[in-house]
């Protein structure tokens, strides 16, 4: 929507002003621009998409050919007994089923807590509210590496090791996910939350009933963030996950390129099966993905 | 701070007097706010407020293994630290790759959005997605397609060829693999920063570039004249978190290397030596100075770049 209404702009703006700038023959420099300008583009975007591709087409190699053929942009050969291999060799399925379980857990988990907790902070007072939100945004501006090893032997102490939780739970006080709720919330208009405390409603419902429906924008965005980034872990997941069907997909690949020679048949297929799901959702939601992103850049306002 | 943190939700409930009968005690306002923060102040408190000062108080200790004897060794760890020459040799690897990131992340996707913001490219939206897609791939699947792309006769070495460059062994020469890295970075990086900074000129005034335009400033001039300095907030937020990110570098050298971190160790980065040191030796407290080094590194880093850019004078005008 964003692109469409930039384009609208200048088309209206930029008209008259070349007519100024360039006088003579303004049109015809400006169509050289507009030429000059696209050509650069196309190259970038190929250059992006071209490792997509090569991904793709990897994938549907055969596998004496993967690394005989890396410098190939057509493939000679066509199979798709890399993915069968997939399927036989390894826990794929178990691997992809832990990726939607640890994604959806940890986003609905999060989205919940940071909602809740952001509604307080947004629209109520209460001694300590400031503390406590700076504290949060300070804790966020150390790295999480900090905190790998106190927790991994908090984990080992809950016994939560190898479980979904141990990968799920620590995480789920997501900082920025506050910050960004907090944010949306206090956009929202004061007479509807008034208007609903006239007819009496509690805060319980209020949050519920007026509040949430309210926040639905920021909660996709903070969905999509929530599910790409735990989606695409690895670093977590590959300490807490011990037994092989327990790994999610992240480790799953990274463990048959830790075998003594890897397999890059099964490495490429499982890599393009982790990132299908993503590029489909994307097509769906390209909106919440583009203009969301965005907006977390500018603060989340 | 965290001490705070933690103390004041708690505080409150405990200071207020009584409550008067008038209304349950579950609409009184201190209990509406405890209710609504504690799943988060309590998750809060014990996986980042606990987690950050027990690593503070492991980066003291020397641990036998996990639930091992820990003995008290003061300044040990980073005494250690200061002459461990693999602990440089990361460092150095890590300082090269960030500043790299940084000479490619934010000079480059700036113009890509100046040139989208333009108004002279068609499909824009086309061009934006085409450059955004990598942002989708996990790290993981980042190291995997490289991999194969910088081998010896993979794509970048046959496109190099053409050109009439000698192919290189990116993979496997030392000095070759931060290069290498911020190459992946370019790709992985490029499609966000274009959309920060895409957001960021859209918040600009169009009139200012048409009356610019009216005065005669050509598209060079509107982009160094209004287009830079203007973007300066969304710039200085790109690049903290290139910074940020940066530091944080672990995932693709560990795909292509493994904890090896490659030839003469040319890939090994602060976050691999940590652990390196942790999970693989299980020299817990070691692996904990290096996490409060990097951390320690990242807040000044970070604090120094926002003074360079006047970030902090800005609440005094």
């Amino acid at each position: 929507m964003t692109d469409r209404h930039l384009d609208e702009q200048h088309e209206a703006s930029t008209p008259s002003a070349s007519k100024a700038a360039a006088g003579l023959g303004g049109k015809e420099r400006r169509r050289r621009q507009q030429l000059i300008a696209t050509a650069i583009m196309s190259l970038v975007a190929l250059a992006f998409l071209i490792p997509l591709y090569w991904l793709v087409i990897s994938a549907v190699r055969a596998p004496d050919r993967i690394f005989a053929d890396a410098g190939d942009l057509f493939p000679s050969t066509f199979t798709l007994q890399n993915f069968a291999a997939l399927f036989e060799e390894t826990l794929i399925i178990s691997w992809f089923t832990n990726s939607v379980i640890l994604a959806a857990g940890s986003t609905i988990g999060s989205l919940i807590v940071v909602t809740m907790a952001a509604y307080p902070l947004a629209r109520m007072q209460f001694r300590g509210r400031n503390v406590l939100f700076i504290g949060v945004l300070a804790s966020h501006m150390l790295p999480f590496h900090l905190l790998l090893i106190p927790l991994f032997v908090l984990m080992v102490d809950l016994n939560l090791m190898d479980t979904h939780l141990g990968v799920i739970v620590p995480l789920l006080a997501h900082p920025f996910g506050l910050f960004y709720m907090r944010q949306y919330m206090l956009g929202l208009p004061q007479d509807l939350l008034d208007a609903a405390r006239v007819d009496g409603a509690s805060e319980y419902q209020i949050f519920l009933r007026v509040v949430v429906p309210m926040v639905k924008p920021a909660l996709a965005t903070l969905a999509v963030l929530f599910a790409l980034e735990q989606w695409n872990d690895l670093l977590w997941p590959l300490i807490v996950m011990r037994s092989e069907d327990n790994f999610p997909l992240s480790v799953g690949i990274s463990s048959l390129i830790g075998l003594y020679r890897p397999r890059w048949d099964l490495v490429l297929t499982a890599s393009f099966l982790s990132v299908l799901p993503v590029a489909l959702l994307f097509m769906k939601l390209r909106n919440v993905f583009i203009s969301g992103l965005g907006r977390l850049g500018t603060g989340g306002k | 701070m965290s001490e705070s943190t933690k103390k004041k939700p708690e505080r409150d409930e405990s200071s207020k007097p009584p409550a008067p009968p008038k209304r349950s005690v579950i609409h009184r306002k201190w209990f509406v706010v405890t209710i609504f923060l504690l799943p988060f102040v309590l998750l809060f408190v014990v996986f980042r407020v606990y987690a950050i000062g027990h690593a503070v108080v492991m980066s003291f200790q020397d641990i036998q293994g996990v639930g091992g004897q820990s003995e008290w060794i003061g300044l040990g760890n980073y005494l250690q630290l200061a002459t461990d020459s693999t602990f440089y040799l990361a460092l150095r690897n890590t300082a090269a790759y960030v500043a790299g990131t940084l000479a490619v992340l934010i000079p480059f996707p700036f113009v890509l959005a100046a040139l989208l913001h333009t108004g002279l490219v068609r499909r824009t939206t086309m061009f934006r997605t085409a450059i955004f897609l990598p942002v989708l791939t996990s790290l993981v699947v980042v190291g995997v397609i490289f991999s194969l792309l910088l081998s010896t006769n993979g794509l970048l070495n046959q496109v190099l060829a053409t050109f009439g460059f000698e192919p290189q062994a990116w993979l496997q020469t030392q000095h070759l693999a931060v290069p290498a890295l911020v190459i992946m970075a370019t790709w992985r990086w490029t499609g966000l920063n274009v959309i920060y900074f895409t957001t960021g000129l859209s918040n600009i005034d169009n009139d200012l570039y048409e009356s610019a335009a009216v005065d005669g400033a050509g598209i060079f001039r509107r982009f160094w004249y209004l287009s830079v300095p203007l973007s300066k907030p969304i710039i200085l937020f790109v690049t903290v978190l290139t910074l940020f990110n940066g530091f944080q570098l672990f995932v693709e050298p560990f795909i292509i290397w493994g904890t090896g971190a490659g030839p003469g160790q040319g890939g090994l980065s602060i976050v691999m030596l940590l652990y390196r040191e942790a999970f693989t030796s299980f020299r817990l407290g070691y692996a904990s100075s290096i996490g409060v080094v990097l951390a320690a590194i990242i807040m000044m880093v970070s604090i120094v770049q926002l003074k360079l850019f006047g970030f902090f004078k800005k609440d005094e005008d």
